[in-house]
């Protein structure tokens, strides 16, 4: 029961941790939430499905989707928030709110509003290890989450765009003045982001099905990790979302399972109390 | 000099703007007025949810009864009116589907209202159309809709009260269950249907071990189901709409749970389930008030009709063809006055697709279900309805 719940939460937290790391990259170079990261991760998802309905390999269609998921969120930056560069956060952020409310309405209007399976080759196997039943498909999420995140950290600390990435989340009026392309390192930001959250959606295709508001949820729990985590932090994020996936699989199985996200918001809100600035947050100092 | 240009242009856009207000006010009115006056054609709402986690669900009760309109329409109308489909999104939601009645009652004026499809927006609306002496015939199951004393309110479903006991019955007796865990929706729907199996349970000698929740719009259920399967029952109740049952059954196999897998209504019943859920949904049992495969005259015509105008022949189709084709009976007789409409279809008595259709004192119908299961990837019926 206890490695059950385990594994059950380690597969969640990696899907919330693949979502909280697009909240936290746009959130370092624009501060602000994009609030249609979920519906990347739905669009990620339907296009893979379209993909194998049209006998493309498997693996074609989860590049396909993981692409097309990139491209979406470069397109709404390009689209929409590009011009609003200049004007208050709380207009990008209702922007945000209004691209995502649009595209569900798009999606149900191309696909329909009936859940589809994606096919995973992995879904219907199981591995029985000493008594115990763990699904492939779940331990394939887990391989793949673990993956993105080796893959993102040497991205991040060991490439030059990686460095630019971080220098633009330091202050990106300044890398700008050091001579790089600002505009190049928000889309690049955006193109990335949205690829890990477009693979999350795949991930979960084969197990949770998709349909056109499969993202209000995922993208719910991507933020709240990303808040526990420390706004910013990607490690944080990473972390915070497989904590919140664990403790809310605890929550279902040893608490109530009726009560499982209210379980999850009492935590999260007892960690805010604690570190207002995240489990892995730096306290910045804002300068007068 | 430049404010002035400023400001003549400001007034120019207010003018602008201003007529456009007037414009829409006045077109609204006119339509209004042509509403009280009622033309040519009878209103019927249709609450549904359109879109959001339940779409699905809503646009198979707006094929139903849009098929069925079109039937009376080409047959000449309701006393010579044309019948006119308001369609309004309750997204599932008590406080959407309060504001869509109110909507339609207020601004379309319609007689009767088709829907909801959930019983929680359903208990919320009925608020707002009892009052306002509106036809409302639902498909929701919660036995709870039987207690709202609304003389307007009637459910074109089975209650859940009826549904429960044939189920458990069938369960206690043929399947030979002890010991039952269930796993419901945590809405008026899933609780109060979870509570009518367990007053049944006391006289079948069977024993509900756990009581396992999930909220609407959940997909992972791997939490409940590993809960479930250290207890070792001899079976799993679900109480859920088709998604959600064909994700439980599979997450259940993911889990190694292989156990029997019953529901006490139809709200599964879809080719959907099967899509879904495929070789993890086999054996699946379940109350249901209606057969698709049913050799009567109702389910050919209404068959022959759904695949001429290009419509998924659904069960809920099927049902909501039943509640239009009843409402329109309802207003036919009553002549559009509301406590005529409100008698006759108390005392309404036609042959549906769902088998005869009658209301008791409650509202509800008094037919009894069949019990059916899914084998090889098809629904049949392995007890008839007494």
């Amino acid at each position: 029961m206890f490695v059950d719940q385990l594994i059950n939460g380690i597969v969640l937290g990696s899907i919330y941790a693949l979502m909280a790391i697009g909240y936290t990259m746009v959130w370092n170079v624009l501060r602000f939430i994009n609030f249609a990261h979920g519906e990347v991760y739905m669009g990620g998802a339907f296009v893979s499905l379209y993909l194998l309905l049209l006998d493309t390999p498997i693996w074609l269609a989860y590049l396909g989707g993981v692409c097309a998921g990139a491209f979406l969120g470069y397109l709404m930056e390009k689209v929409v928030y590009m011009r609003m560069r200049k004007a208050p956060k709380l207009n990008l952020l209702i922007a945000a709110i209004g691209i995502s409310i649009v595209l569900q309405n798009v999606a149900q209007y191309i696909w329909g509003a009936t859940p589809e399976r994606l096919n995973s080759p992995f879904l219907s196997k199981n591995f029985t290890i000493a008594d115990m039943e763990i699904n492939q498909h779940y331990v394939f999420i887990i391989i793949l989450t673990i993956l993105v995140m080796i893959v993102l950290e040497l991205f991040m600390n060991r490439t030059l765009m990686g460095k630019a990435v971080q220098a633009a989340s330091q202050d990106i009026n300044a890398t700008q003045l050091m001579g790089i392309n600002a505009n190049k390192i928000i889309s690049i930001t955006f193109a990335i982001g949205s690829a890990v959250g477009a693979l999350a959606g795949i991930l979960v295709g084969p197990v949770f099905l998709v349909y056109p508001t499969m993202g209000v949820f995922a993208g719910l729990k991507g933020f709240t990790a990303s808040v526990m985590g420390g706004m910013g932090n990607i490690p944080g994020a990473m972390i915070a979302g497989l904590l919140l996936g664990i403790i809310e699989s605890f929550a279902a199985g040893f608490i109530s399972s009726g009560y499982r996200d209210a379980v999850a918001m009492v935590i999260l809100l007892f960690i805010l109390l604690v570190r207002p600035q995240g489990i892995f947050g730096k306290i910045i100092q804002q300068k007068v | 000099m430049h404010s002035k240009k400023l400001v003549v242009k400001k007034m120019v856009m207010f003018l602008v703007l201003a007529f456009l207000l007037v414009g829409c006010s006045a077109k609204n009115s006119s339509t209004g007025s042509s509403n009280s006056a009622s033309g040519d054609t009878l209103r019927v709402g249709l609450q549904a949810p359109m879109t959001g986690d339940n779409a699905q669900y809503g646009q198979d009760m707006k094929n139903g009864v849009e098929l069925a309109f079109k039937k009376i329409n080409s047959e000449g109308g309701i006393n010579g009116k044309k019948l006119e489909l308001i369609v309004g999104d309750d997204k599932a939601t008590p406080s959407e589907a309060v504001a869509v009645v109110n909507k339609m009652i207020n601004n379309d004026r319609v007689k009767a209202i088709i829907g909801g499809y959930n019983s929680s927006p359903t208990l919320a609306s009925q608020e707002v159309s009892g009052p306002a002496k509106v036809l409302h015939l639902n498909m929701g199951a919660s036995p709870d809709l039987s207690k709202t004393k609304n003389p307007y309110l009637f459910r074109v479903i089975l209650t859940g009260s009826v549904y429960v006991p044939a189920v458990m019955n069938y369960m206690a007796k043929e399947k030979n269950v002890k010991k039952i865990a269930a796993i419901f929706e945590n809405t008026d729907y899933g609780i109060t249907m979870y509570d009518a199996a367990k007053q049944s349970t006391k006289d079948l000698g069977v024993d509900f071990i756990t009581a396992e929740k999930y909220n609407p719009g959940d997909k992972n259920f791997s939490a409940q189901l590993s809960k479930i399967k250290t207890l070792k029952p001899d079976a799993v109740m679900v109480v859920g709409l088709y998604n959600e049952v064909a994700l439980i059954e599979q997450q259940a196999k993911q889990a190694g749970l292989n156990v029997q897998f019953f529901s006490p209504d139809d709200s599964m019943y879809s080719e959907q389930l099967i899509k879904l859920g495929g070789d993890a949904v086999e054996n699946h049992i379940f109350a249901s008030m209606i057969d698709l495969n049913a050799n009567t005259p109702q389910m050919k015509e209404f068959k022959a009709l759904a695949e001429k105008n290009n419509v998924p022949a659904q069960a809920n189709t099927a049902i909501a063809f039943d509640a239009a084709m009843a409402i329109a009976k309802a207003l036919e007789k009553g002549g559009g006055n509301a406590d005529k409409d409100r008698d006759a279809l108390a005392n309404i008595d036609i042959s549906g697709i769902t088998g005869p259709i009658k209301f008791d004192k409650n509202g509800d119908r008094s037919n009894t279900p069949m019990i059916m299961q899914v084998q090889n990837g098809t629904f049949k019926v392995i007890k008839d309805s007494e």
